[in-house]
């Protein structure tokens, strides 16, 4: 969350369609597929009966979901997530977790950091602990 | 109430006041569509700095005695406002102070080579017509017009072609890098329009009022819309009306263009946030 963002005047659809500027270079505005594809990111991370809400006004859960749908937008097959419960309070992060599960069932590859490591174990397909160096796979 | 309606008519069928409205539209709605990217972006002040760096130019200009004043004052007003949005984090001096010292310092110079150069008798006349743009604007000639009609064309043109970009952008810098938008020309772009306008706006408002153009609007429309896109239109009409109340206003009551024009979106700012609160239910 930048500064920058914390008094934008901004709808989560539009927020979730901006990420396929990268895309296509020369249209100005955004297609059928990708609205539609829009529409289906933020079915998969619950946000879709946010679509017109203003950005800043919502929780921190819910703009942590808004900022996965559009991460799901501009990527394919990978998903980095860094540390994406920090902050959020148990029902929040209960729901984001749900979410990547379902993305990962989807086949999307998840890489997260986390300081939340019971969790972390529960799901997770491997872990690397970082302290001493070692790798668990299940 | 009809005379009022017939003075107007009667105003209306001047060339200078016909200029006057068709620059006047069309500067405050240029300046109103980057004015939301620039408030969001923290350069609110930009619009300032910028217009005393165009007055330094002018200054400039004026020593030299050049015919066309615009060749000397667009491109430095460019470079300096490149110089200032595309710096980004990694400069020496940041965002705010940077501004400072360049408006400033721009007002500073300009002043002094006026001053030790005088061309005119009535210095500070020429100072306060430039810096309040007291009727400047109802003293444009017909080529002015037609260049500012081209110049706000260019801009809206690629306003409406990058809005999207724009948005983007100045939402999440690093996103848009990461998904591959290219950063550095946009903003750059977007850099080059904020001079344009800033330069266009001198003429209507005056070098001092230039920022009332690019932040009431914007700020206006902030308080009571709530997507991107919503708050572009609204403060693209905000500004336009209260620029077009502005002008009849000062025709009409004698009164200077500039700080009409500026005490309009003064009002229309007070307007929008008793609308915000009231919609808000007190928050």
């Amino acid at each position: 969350m930048t500064v920058v963002q914390k008094d934008f005047p901004a709808s989560v659809e539009e927020i979730v369609l901006s990420a396929f500027q990268g895309k296509h270079r020369l249209l100005p505005f955004y297609g059928r597929a990708q609205r539609d594809r829009a529409m289906e990111c933020m079915a998969l991370t619950r946000t879709e009966s946010l679509r017109k809400s203003c950005f800043r006004e919502l929780s921190g859960g819910q703009k942590q979901r808004v900022l996965l749908a559009r991460a799901l937008c501009a990527a394919e097959r990978l998903l980095l997530l860094d540390e994406p419960v920090t902050g959020l309070d148990p029902e929040s992060s209960e729901t984001m977790y749900r979410v990547i599960k379902d993305l990962h069932k989807k086949g999307m590859t998840i890489v997260m950091v986390t300081h939340d490591v019971d969790s972390a174990l529960s799901d997770a397909t491997r872990v690397m602990n970082f302290d001493q160096i070692s790798v668990k796979g299940k | 109430m009809p005379e009022i309606i017939e003075k107007i008519s009667f105003y209306l069928d001047f060339p200078f006041v016909q200029y006057a409205i068709i620059v006047g539209v069309l500067v405050s709605l240029c300046s109103s569509l980057l004015g939301v990217t620039l408030v969001l972006k923290r350069y609110s002040y930009i619009g300032d700095g910028l217009s005393h760096v165009a007055f330094g130019a002018l200054a400039i200009a004026s020593v030299l005695k050049l015919t066309n004043n615009m060749l000397l004052i667009l491109p430095v007003t460019i470079a300096v406002a490149i110089l200032l949005l595309c710096t980004g984090k990694n400069a020496r001096i940041k965002g705010d102070a940077a501004v400072a010292m360049v408006s400033v310092g721009a007002l500073a110079i300009g002043y002094l080579l006026m001053n030790i150069f005088s061309t005119s008798a009535n210095i500070s006349g020429d100072v306060c017509t430039t810096l309040f743009g007291s009727t400047s604007i109802l003293t444009l000639k017909a080529e002015e017009v037609y260049l500012c009609i081209v110049l706000s064309c260019i801009v809206i043109f690629c306003f409406v072609l990058f809005y999207n970009k724009i948005f983007t952008i100045t939402f999440d810098e690093n996103f848009a890098r990461a998904t591959g938008v290219n950063t550095t020309i946009f903003n750059l772009l977007i850099a080059v329009i904020v001079a344009v306008i800033i330069v266009l706006a001198m003429n209507l408002v005056g070098a001092l009022l230039v920022s009332a153009l690019v932040v009431f609007p914007a700020l206006s429309a902030m308080r009571t819309f709530k997507s991107f896109f919503s708050v572009t239109i609204a403060a693209a009409t905000i500004s336009v009306i209260c620029s077009l109340i502005g002008i009849v206003i000062a025709i009409l009551a004698g009164t200077p263009v500039g700080s009409t024009i500026v005490a309009a979106d003064i009002v229309a700012f007070g307007l929008f946030y008793l609308i915000g609160i009231a919609r808000n239910g007190g928050n």
